[in-house]
């Protein structure tokens, strides 16, 4: 296939960095993390955590989303 | 610590081949949702969660690419989604069976092709104050921003052009920057040299502004976002 003059097309193996992040990450990440609350040394509260990040749009009800968001 | 159950998509079938290895080489398996959905999960075990750093991306988009090769039908998974054990992946899949289920034919033998716009915004024309109370043009004027944010009206000849080879069609605008947005387009894997040599007819239709495609991908943009 001729690469046209007005497009970058990206070859399906080496698909750029820009769409990498786009597409696992515009939907949030999912982390872990862990908290240790502790007084004077000693530790008293171990949390373990995930969270997901994401834009608060992607939060919204599925009735206020398009079709395939 | 416990090992967790990392997903990297939801399926409908049995694969075509091996499936292989995940981001830390781990042997992948599919975990079937109860409830006879025919929904199922690759997944591998691992120590931890990934951290999403530009090395573990670039596995898991190689991963998935592969994975792709080997169904009809693939949701890709947000990154770094997992589960304690297969119960609770089970319990997860079957609990949105029927929303996965329609995900899963939409994308059915298609791939994703991403269109990014870059150039001046088309100059908006004045609209009409919303009529009604404050609580109506509150609405009105939340519906008009939202409508705004998924069109890209710079690029309607293209769209145009292009609308017999799509089967979905998803756009993000971006609210300031070259970059106008973002449209990414649902195409059945047999079509996108049609749909390439379409684009290239229609390019010149966008009044100078600049399209960057690129693809084929795994339908990523249309999965939903928390699958499972």
């Amino acid at each position: 296939m001729n690469q046209p003059e007005v497009l970058e097309l990206i070859d399906g193996s080496e698909a750029s960095l820009l769409d990498t992040v786009d597409h696992l990450l515009s939907k949030g990440v999912v982390l872990s993390g862990e908290v240790v609350i502790g007084l004077a040394g000693i530790d008293l509260i171990y949390l373990r955590l995930s969270a997901v990040l994401c834009a608060a749009d992607r939060m919204l009800p599925k009735g206020e989303r398009e079709p395939g968001e | 610590m416990s090992p967790i159950l990392y997903l990297y998509a939801l399926v409908d079938e049995e694969p075509s081949g091996s499936l292989g290895e995940g981001i830390e080489g781990e042997p992948l398996r599919l975990v079937h949702g109860s409830g006879g959905t025919g929904i199922a999960a690759v997944a591998g075990e691992l120590g931890d969660r990934p951290r999403p750093e530009r090395e573990a991306l670039q596995r898991q988009e190689a991963v998935v690419r592969r994975l792709a090769e080997l169904f009809g039908a693939l949701l890709p998974a947000r990154f770094g989604e997992a589960f304690a054990d297969e119960a609770e992946l089970e319990e997860r899949i079957s609990s949105r069976g029927e929303e996965l289920g329609a995900s899963l034919a939409l994308v059915r033998g298609c791939v994703q092709m991403t269109l990014r716009v870059f150039g001046d915004p088309e100059t908006l024309e004045a609209e009409a104050e919303p009529a009604g109370g404050p609580g109506a043009r509150y609405l009105e004027s939340r519906r008009r921003e939202r409508e705004r944010a998924r069109s890209l009206p710079e690029i309607d000849p293209l769209r145009e052009a292009l609308r017999p080879l799509l089967r979905a069609e998803r756009i993000e605008r971006q609210a300031a920057g070259r970059l106008l947005g973002t449209a990414y387009h649902l195409v059945l894997r047999a079509q996108t040299g049609a749909y390439l040599a379409t684009l290239e007819e229609a390019k010149g239709q966008i009044g100078g502004r600049r399209v960057a495609a690129s693809g084929p991908f795994p339908p990523y943009a249309f999965a939903p976002e928390t699958a499972p």
